[in-house]
């Protein structure tokens, strides 16, 4: 136990000595000249970003260039909500086109070569080509982030449609199952499994879609908040809304994660996670 | 060839030419071109990609695409070097001492929980608009694709492994070298496949912020001029780069580990 402490403590003195030398040492005079990486006009400090936190949590003018308070929270719900439509629209088409065509083999055959054209696409690569067809709307984020989604969902789910073991649905069919009655107590199960699995993935790649989509064209967001702290040079700005970004971004993918936890919690895997807690 | 074979392959014949031809044909029909998004300035046509593909590459204004992709390709390969190299001495070293484990592998762990792609405006604003900015981000995104599988595969060796070669009079050292850094360097070298992958769109996402050279820059300059040709292009490079140095990757992979079981079968 005094070992675990003594790493505990080991964890936040680093923690510490980071802070205190972004803090202190862009105060050492006559640093920025040899190296300007510790300008504070580029790094901000910690105090003054904690300190704009305070001040949009607590006040409601608009002493900030970019970041109003309100402001942030307005930002903050613009790319949230594009994320989660994007995120429930991909997972949906993505698990539907995969599951047919994993049981549609001569199709499956078909459309083979040009899946893996598609997939080896760099898809946010895209995200200006949708931008400038579809502009920058609720409506163009979603699909940024269906883009993306979408292709991972489907490749997942169309792996697990052909991954199932032949002889279960020949015993299936021995003992009378109807097609429909295979589709809906084996093959859509099994196929869901994989398509759950995928699920913390499929958030973080909506939460790329459309932040990419507000760096690149965006009217609205966080990501297009941060591009314009970034063109008007508010180092302070930048690092507030960014912190934001990826607290929203980790709490998504976590949530997806326990998602995926509670709708599998039949797979052994999961089984003995539910045993231990 | 088999009746089968014979429908699915006229059946992927059938689906590029109709590809095609819906996308040269479509576009010119007046009243889709006016009413939907099917306007050649916003999908261009197949001719026109073409044509600008062969006037950029090799045509009249031969080597202006040479110079874009060259200019991210390096960045990406340079980023990918040290990034690796990163990855793996921390991955080995993480997997081999209790004490940096300990230490350091929580802020490792939460830093790779936010999508790397998130941090270029950050990247850009310490590193600024040019190659700097390109090969940092580089350098992030590799980092912890490699990271984790040197990682892996320097803890996943058998204790009885390591075990029978103390047995056998192997200094610490020795071990290091003849069983630990193959192994790990074996599972690291599976990373680099998607590692180099993720590192060429890095570099594009750390061009979209101006930088003024690079397959990203010129995605989002046509972007800016509506230029539908000239976007496609680009895109289409950086597909043809992307998935050819990713195979490369892969042959490189299966040459350096012949001694796989996995690559002995083949």
């Amino acid at each position: 136990m005094g070992r675990r402490a003594a790493l505990i403590a080991a964890r936040l003195a680093l923690i510490a000595a980071v802070l205190l030398i972004w803090e202190y040492v862009p105060r050492i005079p006559g640093i920025t000249g040899w190296a300007p990486i510790f300008d504070p006009f580029f790094i901000s400090s910690p105090g003054k970003i904690a300190a704009k936190f305070w001040e949009l949590a607590t006040t409601s003018g608009d002493q900030g260039v970019v970041l109003k308070s309100g402001n942030l929270f307005v930002q903050l719900w613009a790319t949230l909500w594009a994320t989660l439509l994007g995120f429930v629209v991909g997972v949906s088409t993505g698990f539907v086109a995969g599951l047919v065509l994993s049981q549609t083999r001569i199709l499956a055959d078909i459309v083979h070569p040009y899946l893996v054209a598609v997939n080896a696409l760099p898809r946010i690569a895209l995200v200006p080509l949708i931008i400038m067809i579809f502009g920058t709307g609720l409506g163009a984020k979603v699909m940024l982030a269906w883009l993306i989604v979408f292709f991972i969902v489907f490749f997942n789910t169309y792996a697990g449609g052909r991954a199932i073991e032949p002889a279960v649905l020949d015993a299936c069919r021995i003992l009378g199952a109807t097609r429909r009655q295979l589709l809906r107590t084996v093959v859509i199960p099994q196929v869901a499994g994989w398509t759950f699995a995928i699920l913390p993935l499929a958030m973080s790649a909506s939460i790329i879609g459309v932040v990419v989509g507000e760096f690149v064209g965006g009217a609205q967001g966080l990501g297009y908040i941060i591009t314009v702290a970034l063109g008007q040079l508010e180092a302070t700005d930048l690092f507030v809304a960014l912190l934001t970004l990826c607290l929203v971004a980790v709490a998504l993918i976590g949530l997806a994660a326990r998602l995926e936890r509670r709708l599998l919690h039949w797979r052994p895997e999961h089984m003995s996670h539910e045993g231990q807690a | 060839m088999s009746r089968r074979g014979v429908i699915v392959q006229s059946g992927r014949l059938l689906v590029l030419v109709a590809l095609l031809s819906a996308w040269e044909i479509l576009p010119r029909i007046p009243a889709l071109r006016d009413h939907t998004f099917l306007d050649p300035n916003f999908v261009s046509l197949p001719s026109l990609v073409a044509m600008r593909l062969w006037e950029t590459t090799f045509g009249a204004k031969a080597g202006y695409l040479w110079v874009h992709a060259g200019a991210s390709l390096g960045a990406a390969l340079l980023g990918f070097v040290c990034g690796a190299l990163a990855g793996f001495s921390m991955g080995l070293a993480l997997s081999q001492s209790a004490l940096a484990r300990g230490l350091l592998k929580p802020f490792i762990d939460a830093f790779s929980a936010v999508p790397p792609v998130l941090l270029v405006p950050l990247i850009t604003l310490v590193f600024g608009l040019g190659t700097a900015s390109k090969i940092a981000t580089s350098i992030y995104i590799v980092f912890f694709v490699v990271f984790y599988n040197s990682y892996k595969g320097g803890s996943a060796l058998p204790e009885s492994l390591t075990a029978s070669c103390r047995l056998l009079g192997g200094s610490r050292w020795a071990i290091m070298r003849t069983v630990i850094v193959p192994s790990s360097s074996a599972w690291a070298f599976a990373a680099f496949p998607t590692a180099i992958g993720y590192a060429l769109i890095g570099v594009v996402v750390a061009e979209f912020f101006g930088s003024p050279v690079g397959l990203g820059s010129i995605i989002i300059t046509s972007m800016n001029t509506g230029s539908a040709t000239d976007l496609m292009v680009s895109i289409f490079a950086l597909a043809v780069m992307g998935s050819g140095l990713v195979a490369l990757m892969r042959l490189a992979e299966a040459r350096t580990l012949h001694w796989r079981p996995e690559n002995r079968a083949a």
